[in-house]
């Protein structure tokens, strides 16, 4: 089921008012056969896949836990079927092409992104599981029913946050009843629906037509465009965390941020640690750090092999192909420069202005993430070549400022397109600028009932409704 | 490891916590030498409450790196699992007395 | 909290149908919005032009009136299937007096289902009135949309893209006293007009050639218009201009589809002639044309002379039989 959706929408005050005369004792149970209608009722394959492999890991944790010859065999073992699951599950989404679909607006196969709906997110979460139960950071849960509901939560079932195990399992048996985090579930929401229906969707035609060379596009146009890709794909992907969390909180339930403001990072690694936090939490405490760690005393290098390697795999994780893996190598060595160049930037940020290091950190940080986010949004190498070339061509080719470029990025000359990418480039400007404002009214409660009313207004009149798209990150 | 703001001074608590903890306990104080010698800088400062998003340069990039000087300096190996519940200096001074009085 | 709740969704509700009863104001009042110009002008024209983008960018009504001395106008709208023209029609009669002819564009395309649509968004200012008529054609062409009328707003925010522009336009005209339309005679004519590689586009997904359906939704909103014609005493001829030759060798079974059409309207039509302008000189060159069905502005002015000429002569035949 998506989010924005009006099944959604009927499903989830249905499921609140069943939550909320359930007994307390009993509402985990409410929750779980919500999740799993939630999850079976476009795809009930899906279903059997979840239970499946939440039965496996559950019971590969008991035994773990308890094991003391076959404890390792056992752990990767799992591993290993997890892994090459995820593997398979890659292989298969790239050999139908259903990869990058998602982003084009003609539609996409849905077969094999609804069988493998949240497949990678919460594989992940069980690899986790069985990694902190194998090093004595955790003990095996007792009860596979809870277990399942942590891995069927409907709330972030699709694309995350990532959540261990122990905490929000404990959540889901002791959930404070508050009327504050009520009201922060339902500011989160509708944000969430605005910055999907109003930001990311009003973004994604003007993208989409770079992507697809629709228009003859000078290289200012395309680069703007690639530029917006990176803004619509935060706005997509924040929203559908928005989304969750505060679906979660009218539950009582809260889950972990996944974004904090990335634009406003200084550097690439501080984006990283801003933009899809817990997976990239993930992937420094179950990769990263552990080979670190293990060849800490081959000082820089192992750094420098460990960032590569998370990357290689980030990269693998979020799809096989060629683009995929230019784009992981980029940050790898955005990174590994960082790394080595430490110090010298440091020296060079106290000899300079402080407003003038933090605009300029700011923006070669934008453009740095940008220029491999046009790797990441092409549909193959043909097309990320023929981005580059046009990234190289005339500023307006050939058709001055506002035909080859306002006009080419508005979809035509016209009054009406014009009108509608004003509108857009005001919505998105205004909202970065005024962003942490309104979050931290957004997760005041009590005092956002304006925000709220005028979120909902500004939806109806510049949401888009037809045509209404999956979430980007669905199809990872 | 929380993210980096790139703030240099102290405030008012975590001043008067190096005061006391200073005086209170040597291994911060060698700890601290140990910052100076990873971050290449001699007036750094650090407190019990100190941490990536305090100290400018200290983040997951470096952690190892500091982690490995300090291991060096203090003679002793951290776990894997005790270096990841590491949330501040704090934590790595408790830790390495933990190791002293093993 | 309830309480906050309650008062926010009403309100919301209440800005929202005021919101929408706004829209509805100002989008009848804009007059480059040709669904609601037809249906609040008097134009009162003797000849209507209807069809999609073909007529639409090709007919001139002032031209028509040069050579034939009768008044035109170009009810023709972007991309529209059968459907969209009976309402367009249908609108326009509401206000003005019925014409004498009206020529209707029909090719290939237009009956095969899959290349013109149903433009709801030219519409939605006409749900919630005229109820039964314009409803549903509304309903049987884009069937959950009709549904939107009953949320405060939401036919609108459905296809907000469109009328956000329009309503605030309409707002201006309003303002203004404006009653002339930016095109007056509705024929549109096309600017920056460069070749628009539909040819090479067309070629490459149909190597083999394409085979036109022959598509029961579409034809039976044709039959729907020749009725309309024939309840209204309307003379309907349809006409296919000229098209690209370097096109026909992949239009598979054309002279099939010709022949359906015309047996098609002189039968369910009452002889509603067909008037295929297939073996024009400028049918051979792209000098002519900005895609396979589209002339330019040359083209276009020789097309609307031939035609102009062909009409007289057909009139000048039938009243001499009569």
């Amino acid at each position: 089921m998506q989010f924005i959706s009006p099944l959604f929408l009927c499903f989830l005050p249905v499921v609140l008012a069943l939550y909320y005369v359930t007994k307390p004792a009993f509402r985990w149970l409410v929750l779980l056969l919500s999740s799993l209608l939630f999850i079976g009722i476009l795809k009930p394959e899906a279903l059997i896949v979840l239970v499946s492999f939440s039965a496996f890991t559950f019971y590969s944790g008991k035994l773990i836990q308890a094991g003391r010859k076959y404890r390792t065999f056992i752990f990767y073992s799992a591993l290993v079927v997890q892994s090459l699951s995820l593997i398979l599950l890659k292989y298969m989404e790239s050999e139908q092409g259903v990869l990058k679909l998602v982003f084009e607006e003609e539609g996409y196969r849905a077969d094999v992104i609804l069988l493998a709906a949240g497949f990678s997110f919460y594989t992940l979460q069980h690899m986790a599981y069985l990694a902190d139960i194998y090093y004595d950071r955790v003990q095996a849960d007792t009860k596979p029913l809870r277990f399942l509901l942590f891995s069927s939560f409907f709330a972030k079932f699709n694309s995350g946050p990532l959540e261990k195990a122990e905490t929000l399992i404990a959540q889901f048996d002791r959930p404070p009843v508050s009327e504050t985090l009520f009201l922060q579930g339902v500011q989160r929401i509708v944000l969430g629906f605005f910055k999907k229906m109003v930001l990311a969707d009003r973004l994604a035609p003007i993208v989409s037509r770079a992507f697809t060379a629709q228009a003859h596009h000078g290289s200012l146009a395309v680069a703007t465009s690639v530029c917006l890709f990176t803004v619509q794909l935060y706005f997509d992907f924040s929203a559908y965390s928005d989304i969750a969390i505060g679906t979660a909180k009218l539950f009582g339930i809260e889950l972990s941020e996944n974004f904090d403001r990335p634009f406003a990072s200084l550097s690439v690694s501080e984006f990283w640690r801003r933009w899809h936090i817990t997976l990239i939490r993930w992937f420094s405490n179950y990769i990263y750090y552990p080979l670190v760690y293990h060849f800490r005393k081959n000082g820089k290098l192992a750094v420098i092999t460990a960032i590569f390697a998370t990357f290689l795999i980030s990269g693998l994780w979020h799809g096989i192909g060629k683009t995929f893996l230019i784009w992981s190598l980029l940050h790898a060595f955005y990174l590994s420069f960082e790394s080595l160049t430490k110090n010298a930037r440091l020296k060079w940020r106290h000899s300079v202005p402080a407003t003038f290091y933090r605009a300029f950190s700011i923006l070669t940080t934008f453009l740095l993430v940008c220029f491999s986010n046009l790797f990441f949004r092409s549909a193959d190498m043909h097309q990320a070549k023929q981005l580059l070339t046009q990234l190289c061509s005339s500023p307006f080719g050939d058709q001055g400022f506002m035909n080859g470029f306002v006009s080419a990025l508005a979809g035509g000359g016209y009054q009406e397109a014009l009108f509608n990418f004003s509108v857009t480039v005001f919505l998105v400007l205004s909202f970065l600028f005024l962003e942490k404002k309104i979050l931290a009214r957004a997760n005041a409660g009590n005092r956002g009932y304006l925000q709220l009313f005028i979120l909902l207004v500004l939806i109806f009149t510049f949401g888009v409704f037809k045509n209404a798209s999956y979430f980007i990150y669905m199809q990872f | 490891m929380a993210r980096s703001t790139g703030r240099n001074c102290l405030d008012l608590f975590e001043f008067l916590d190096l005061i006391f903890s200073a005086a209170m306990d040597p291994i911060l104080i060698e700890l601290n030498q140990v910052f100076c010698k990873v971050f290449r800088r001699k007036e750094l400062v650090i407190s019990p409450v100190s941490n990536a998003g305090s100290i400018d340069g200290w983040d997951s990039l470096t952690h190892m790196e500091l982690i490995t000087e300090i291991e060096k300096h203090f003679q002793l190996n951290f776990s894997f699992n005790e270096i990841m519940a590491f949330r501040n200096a704090g934590d790595i001074v408790a830790c390495i007395e933990k190791h002293r009085t093993n | 909290m309830i309480r906050k709740f309650a008062i926010l969704i009403l309100s919301l509700l209440l800005l929202l149908f005021g919101m929408e009863k706004c829209y509805d104001f100002f989008l009848m009042k804009n007059v480059n919005l040709k669904s609601s110009y037809v249906n609040t002008h008097k134009i009162d024209a003797d000849v209507l032009f209807l069809g999609p983008c073909e007529p639409l960018w090709m007919m001139d009504p002032d031209l028509f009136q040069k050579y034939t001395g009768l008044k035109a106008y170009n009810l023709s709208t972007v991309h529209a299937n059968f459907a969209e023209n009976q309402l367009m029609l249908e609108l326009y009669l509401r206000a003005n007096k019925r014409p004498k002819y009206l020529f209707l564009y029909v090719t290939g395309e237009s009956v095969d289902g899959t290349f013109n649509v149903f433009n709801t968004y030219n519409f939605p200012q006409f749900i919630g009135y005229h109820r039964s008529f314009i409803k549903s054609i509304v309903q049987a062409q884009d069937s959950s949309y009709i549904y939107h009328e009953f949320f405060p707003f939401l036919k609108y925010a459905y296809y907000n893209d469109f009328v956000n522009f329009n309503a605030f336009q309409g707002l201006k005209h309003f303002l203004a006293g404006r009653s002339i339309p930016y095109f007056p005679n509705g024929y549109v004519r096309p600017h920056g007009i460069v070749w628009d590689g539909r040819l090479e586009r067309f070629e490459k997904e149909h190597p083999k050639g394409y085979t036109f359906k022959w598509a029961p939704e579409e034809y039976g909103y044709l039959l729907d218009l020749l009725e309309m014609g024939y309840r209204n005493d309307i003379q309907i001829i349809l006409y296919e201009s000229p098209m690209l030759n370097e096109i026909k060798p992949f239009l598979l079974n054309r002279d099939e589809i010709k022949n359906k059409i015309s047996n098609f309207a002189g039968e369910y039509g009452n002889n509603v002639p067909y008037w295929v302008f297939d073996t024009m000189k400028i049918s051979d060159s792209r000098d002519y044309f900005f895609s396979i069905l589209n002339t330019n502005n040359k083209g276009s002015a020789i097309f609307n002379k031939t035609f102009a000429d062909y009409f007289n002569q057909w009139q000048k035949n039938n009243s001499s039989l009569k």
